[in-house]
């Protein structure tokens, strides 16, 4: 009798396992953990909490006290050395967004976006109206740069899993190759299956 | 009469689930294309009716075979997508207990496939190629630092085994240290090289001397001196020159490397082998199964009720239980060499994936074995307690319980049966190199495969792979 039960159970279960999807809206500010991965809500975090610490430092008080203006920022590489497939780029427009928040520091456009807008004022060269045409030589030079790389320690047992993210960012003057300012902040989480 | 109804479901169920499916019918399809060394063929079947194959238990084998299928025809873009699906299902992978019961009281079929130990480590040599292919070194770099993860993995699962000293199980694999080694040291990341390298030579030397006869290769020792030299690690340079017996010799300037990889052949298939069991009863609720030749004696309990004198296995002198096992394919082609300007080179084995799969499954027997007579037994003592109260139904289950009694059967198999490479230093520019192959083992007579062009930058490395599908007869 006990087999039997056992037997119709397995069957409604396996019939039960047919799922069905269903989607709802969130809010892109809610914490969200699925797979225990790096995510959005990872990326925003650090990016707020570093850009808050960065702009808090003397270093752009002292910039500010002798050159009479903000400090003008690029944002160049943050390596991915991590056991994830990242794109840093999340990331790195986050950190800008956070810069560019706090008015206190301006920020210039770097990689691949920058190259387009300088194709574009080759274009104008020839195409656009002299009135309107934007002139070579006047693009406003970064003071410094931010470069970063992340890495991740993954020690897991069984089921078990605890993986620690360091993302380690530093700030150089892009005339001396001075580090300014040197952060780093840990994501650590607990994934358990 | 309702017991009746009720099995002739189970029974029609299990007919249904178990009738040659769509994934089985095209997979052998497929089979017989990439046996002819006829891959675009292959990737047409593969390619079409993609709401069909995108479902059910064997979702994984269909990400794993397109992707594979779609990296031997460079679609490099397609195969990336289609591993990081089946990457996605490995690691999402949660039980659903339904299936697991299902599983149970049928066969492992019933559930979603789940990646050999092998499988799941070859798989990241797929995609970092990939990602080599499209120049993008920093993933690639993750792929080697996930194929450490799942290293880890691997030697966990036989750490209680262990026991000072290695339990002479597929625990480690050589291959992938050294893949890993490759991929740091193209990437300019020296020291990381360096440890990659150095573990691979320790594996080729403990585990893979003894359970496949391949020791470390040439290049290899090359390689790990260069690094270590690189690294400025001078001690573990003059070190690893007199183990290997070897000098250091540094590059010649303006130089750049081809490192080829050859996936030769086609890794096993798995079929499905019987063993009979002969039922001793004994007291107290135990029946022992036991097998004179492969000397397996199970004791099981099954209740007081069954082992009385009515009881299920009065009747029953022995059962018969099916279990996977592979079976090999020999490659047509034994060796290969490359030739640029004249000069051949040779490509050295560093995987046997046909004798790694074997090992592995072979690790595991006893589990599947012991695994597979509990479900046997519990399938019987369910048919004979039904018989009791109705015999139809009893015999219908009966025979619902014969065909369910497979094998899981389920495989990767478009891996190739062994891997093997070479690295050639060659001068900046442009070069025309040849890929001679040879049915025999001294590549001698080889004859011209294809020929390739490549630009060599100077102290870059410059990666290729390519498959050689024929094979010649099964085993």
């Amino acid at each position: 009798m006990k087999i039997k039960i056992l037997t119709g159970l397995a069957f409604i279960l396996f019939l039960s396992a047919c799922n069905n999807r269903s989607v709802e809206r969130v809010n892109p500010n809610s914490q969200i953990d699925l797979s225990g991965k790096w995510n959005d809500t990872d990326a925003k975090l650090v990016a707020k909490e570093m850009i808050a610490d960065v702009t808090a430092r003397p270093w752009r008080t002292k910039f500010e006290t002798k050159m009479g203006r903000q400090p003008v920022v690029i944002i160049g590489l943050v390596k991915n050395k991590t056991h994830e497939h990242i794109d840093p780029e999340v990331f790195i427009k986050d950190m800008e967004k956070e810069f560019i928040n706090t008015a206190l520091v301006r920020v210039v456009q770097a990689g691949e976006h920058r190259s387009q807008l300088r194709e574009e004022r080759d274009d104008q060269q020839t195409f656009a109206s002299e009135e309107t045409k934007k002139k070579w030589g006047l693009e406003l030079g970064a003071d410094y740069m931010m470069q970063g790389t992340m890495n991740s320690i993954v020690d897991e047992y069984k089921k078990e899993k605890v993986v620690l993210y360091k993302i380690n960012l530093e700030l150089v003057n892009l005339q001396t190759n001075e580090k300014v300012w040197i952060g780093d902040k840990e994501v650590k989480k607990y994934i358990k299956n | 009469m309702k017991n009746v109804r009720y099995f002739s479901l189970l029974f029609c169920a299990s007919l249904f689930l178990f009738s040659c499916s769509f994934y089985q019918k095209k997979n052998a399809e497929i089979q017989v294309h990439i046996n002819q060394g006829d891959a675009q063929a292959a990737y047409d079947i593969i390619s079409s009716k993609e709401k069909k194959w995108d479902r059910g238990n064997n979702k994984i084998l269909y990400y794993l075979n397109r992707g594979t299928l779609a990296w031997m025809l460079n679609k490099t873009e397609e195969s990336t997508k289609y591993f990081l699906k089946a990457d996605d299902e490995i690691d999402g992978y949660y039980r659903k207990y339904g299936l697991e019961a299902l599983a149970f009281i049928t066969n492992d079929k019933a559930r979603p496939y789940i990646p050999e130990e092998h499988e799941k480590l070859i798989f990241h040599y797929y995609l970092a190629l990939n990602y080599l292919q499209m120049g993008q070194y920093e993933d690639a770099m993750v792929e080697c630092r996930r194929m450490d993860l799942q290293l880890n993995r691997l030697d966990n699962k036989f750490k209680n085994a262990k026991e000072g000293g290695t339990a002479n199980k597929y625990q480690r694999d050589a291959f992938i240290h050294n893949f890993m080694g490759l991929v740091y040291d193209a990437s300019g990341e020296y020291n990381d090289a360096y440890i990659a390298y150095k573990n691979a030579v320790e594996v080729y030397e403990n585990d893979y001397k003894k359970s496949f006869g391949l020791g470390v290769p040439e290049q290899l020792k090359k390689d790990l001196l260069r690094v270590s030299y690189l690294s400025r690690l001078d001690d573990e340079v003059r070190r690893f020159e007199k183990k290997f017996n070897m000098e250091y010799i540094p590059k010649a300037k303006n130089t750049g490397d081809l490192l080829f990889f050859w996936n030769n052949g086609l890794g096993p298939v798995k079929g499905e082998k019987s063993i009979n069991f002969n039922i001793i009863r004994g007291s107290g609720g135990y029946v022992t199964l036991v097998n004179d030749i492969y000397g397996y004696s199970f004791p099981i309990f099954i209740g007081e009720d069954n082992t009385n004198s009515n009881a299920p296995f009065s009747a029953v002198e022995f059962i018969r239980m099916a279990y996977p096992t592979y079976v090999s394919r020999i490659p047509y082609y034994k060796s290969a060499t490359l030739e640029v300007q004249g000069k051949t080179y040779p490509f050295e084995l560093i995987e046997d994936v046909n004798l790694v799969a074997n090992k592995a499954l072979k690790d595991k027997m006893d589990k599947i074995i012991l695994k597979s007579v509990t479900r046997l037994v519990l399938k019987k003592v369910s048919e004979y307690s039904l018989r009791k109260e109705d015999e139809t139904a009893g015999a219908l289950l009966g025979i619902a319980n014969a065909i369910t009694e497979q094998a899981d059967n389920r495989n990767w198999q478009t891996l190739p049966h062994s891997i093997e490479y070479a690295r050639i230093t060659l001068p900046e520019g442009k070069h025309t190199v040849g890929l001679f192959t040879s049915t025999n083992y001294t590549a001698v007579d080889g004859a011209k495969k294809e020929s390739f062009v490549f630009e060599i930058r100077k102290n870059r490395t410059t990666i290729h792979s390519y498959q050689t599908l024929e094979s010649i007869e099964m085993r």
